[in-house]
This record gives C-alpha cells, sequence and structure tokens, in this order.
C-alpha cells in the first residue's frame, strides 16, 4: 500500500512532465557564440541612417539609369546620323557635266566643268525610315 | 539567482511582478544604445535562459530554440533605439524570440521536416532525467505525458509550455500568444483535459 501522503494525482504528473520537458539549459557555448555575433553585428548607432542614405542614393541611381533606357533612344538623332541618313534633293535639270579625266601613276582625276549650274534654292532632307529603297 | 516560480496551473506569480526596466538596466540599455555589445550581451546573459527557453516551447527543438534565441538577441541589439523601456528587457527580448520561433515552426523546411518524420519531435523530447526516486513505472508515465504533450495541438501546447516555464503570468502568456488572458486559462484545462484522456486511453489510472 502506497502512502497516501505521497500519491501523486494525474494533474502533478502533468505538470512534472510539462516543468521537466522546459528544463532544458542553452547549451554551454551559446554566451560565447553569441558575444561573438554581437561584436561583428553591426552597431545599433547612427549606421542606420547612413545605410538608408546609400539604399536611396544606389534607388535614386537605378531609377536615373531607367529613365535615360526608357526615353534616351526617343531623342532627335545626332548631327552626324542625320547626315548620313538624309537624302537632298538637288534639281540638276540645266547641269552638263564635261568630263576631262586626267589619269597618273598615283591618282585618278576627273574635272568637271560647273558653267551654268545653279543650285535651287529649295532643299528636302528626308529622314531615312528603312528598307533599301531611298537610302542615302 | 533562479527565475521566480509561478503557479503553473493558474499562471498567478507567487512573487510580485517586476516587469519593469531596473535602474541597473537602464545604465546597461544606455551603453548597449551607444553601441556597447558588452553591455548588451550582459543583458542578454541574464534573461537567456528564459528567453530559450520560451522559443523551445514552440519549436520542441533545443538547436532550433537556440538559434531563435541568437537571432532574437541580435534583432534587438541592432533595434535597441526602438525599446522604450514599457516592460522588462526580457519581456521584450521573450517577444521578439516567440515570433522568430514561430516563422521557425511555420516555415517550409519545418513543415516538410514534420511531414517526413511525424516522429521528430517525440525524439527530439529532453530524456526524463534519471533520478533514484522514480520507480520504472513512473519514467514510463512521464516519457508518454511528454509525447502526450508534444502530440497536443499548438494552441493548446503553447500555453501548456509557457507555462510550465514558470517565466509568465497568464496576462504575459495571453499578450505572446495574441489571446486574452482568460482564453489563456480555459485553453491550459483543455490541455489538461486531453492529456488525461490520452492516460486513461493507455491504460494509466489516477492514483
Amino acid at each position: 500500500m502506497s502512502d497516501p501522503k505521497n500519491r501523486r494525482t494525474i494533474d502533478d504528473d502533468i505538470d512534472l512532465a510539462a516543468r521537466r520537458m522546459m528544463e532544458v539549459e542553452p547549451s554551454s557555448g551559446f554566451d560565447r557564440e553569441l558575444m561573438a555575433r554581437l561584436r561583428n553585428a553591426r552597431a545599433p548607432s547612427g549606421d542606420t541612417v547612413a545605410l538608408w542614405g546609400g539604399r536611396a542614393a544606389i534607388a535614386a541611381l537605378v531609377l536615373l539609369a531607367a529613365v535615360a533606357v526608357r526615353f534616351g533612344h526617343q531623342a532627335p538623332p545626332t548631327a552626324a546620323e542625320a547626315s548620313l541618313r538624309s537624302v537632298a534633293s538637288v534639281d540638276l535639270g540645266d547641269f552638263e557635266p564635261l568630263p576631262q579625266l586626267t589619269v597618273s601613276r598615283t591618282q585618278v582625276a576627273s574635272e568637271i566643268d560647273l558653267d551654268g549650274f545653279e543650285p535651287v534654292s529649295k532643299m528636302t532632307l528626308t529622314r531615312w525610315r528603312g528598307g533599301k529603297e531611298g537610302r542615302p | 539567482m533562479g527565475p521566480v516560480r509561478k503557479d503553473f496551473r493558474t499562471g498567478a506569480p507567487n512573487a510580485p511582478s517586476t516587469d519593469r526596466v531596473t535602474d541597473d538596466e537602464r545604465l546597461l540599455l544606455d551603453r548597449a544604445r551607444q553601441g556597447d555589445a558588452s553591455a548588451f550581451g550582459e543583458l542578454a546573459i541574464r534573461c537567456r535562459t528564459s528567453v530559450f527557453r520560451a522559443a523551445l516551447a514552440a519549436l520542441r527543438s533545443p538547436p532550433d530554440a537556440e538559434e531563435a534565441t541568437q537571432e532574437a538577441f541580435l534583432t534587438a541589439y541592432q533595434q535597441i533605439h526602438a525599446f522604450r523601456g514599457e516592460s522588462s528587457f526580457k519581456t521584450w527580448v521573450t517577444a521578439i524570440a516567440w515570433r522568430k520561433a514561430l516563422d521557425r515552426r511555420d516555415g517550409l523546411l519545418a513543415r516538410l521536416r514534420r511531414f517526413v518524420s511525424l516522429d521528430g519531435a517525440m525524439n527530439e523530447v529532453p530524456a526524463v532525467a534519471p533520478n533514484p526516486e522514480h520507480t520504472a513505472m513512473e519514467a514510463d508515465r512521464a516519457v508518454r505525458l511528454q509525447r502526450l504533450i508534444d502530440a497536443l495541438p499548438a494552441k493548446l501546447r503553447d500555453p501548456l509550455l509557457l507555462s510550465a516555464t514558470g517565466e509568465h503570468t497568464g496576462d504575459d502568456i495571453g499578450r505572446l500568444l495574441g489571446i486574452p488572458a482568460g482564453t489563456v486559462k480555459s485553453r491550459l484545462s483543455l490541455a489538461r483535459a486531453r492529456l488525461k484522456g490520452g492516460l486513461r486511453r493507455l491504460g494509466y489510472a489516477d492514483e
């Protein structure tokens, strides 16, 4: 017969089991690891401001680059591009070339008599829009 | 000095609650805010066991609980400026650790681990410390009880194990779990009833 003073209820056993499940200590290396991590961690000072400032600067640069890429290709063509891709229409109706070919050992030159040539005052520049036809 | 042991069944503290920042803590906090890792470390080491046990209640795996506790202290250190001293440092860090532990518990890897090995949690139960006063039957009963506790749904197991640490009042547990203190009590009762039912099914009767 068990002593009534020593009798335990199920409730007592539940308490005991649960308590024992929680009676666990952190491992022996816990403190050392924590201190090492704390020393390596970013200090909780004004660094936060600097960090977010840096992030904001990078974000602004990325945004600027995106804007440049998006709108850059719609910019007007440069002077070089315009001269290459433009066609000048000139009225050569009254022009009569008189070719006089000079050939030497090192060069071939042709002389053209431009007497009577009157350039027209009206010139049309057309932007080339692709395709072989009309390409300068 | 060990933790203040509270009445496990009611969660009421046996000693007056001192859930506020002490003068000593305040000095260490001031130094920690200026980037003194040693001062923060001293604060952390004072309450590490309590914080660790809260994480253990959620995770049931000491290595996982240690990792969650370490992460909680690091987060607390980096966000020390956000701590306004409305509660004790320990309460504040415990709340951070609890959230970290829940994140781990609800994480994909943890779910997968539970799915692959349903006995996993049980295998991680710390062994009952050998005690010559316990008979073999009592030890067996204790192990079965621990397994029954592990098998409880989280909403019943969490308040039970947090209470068992003896570190938290019903109000503290309610705040951690995001439920009223009254609900904590009712969940504790329900957990107890389920465990008794489980023990009876295993052939153990109240002595």
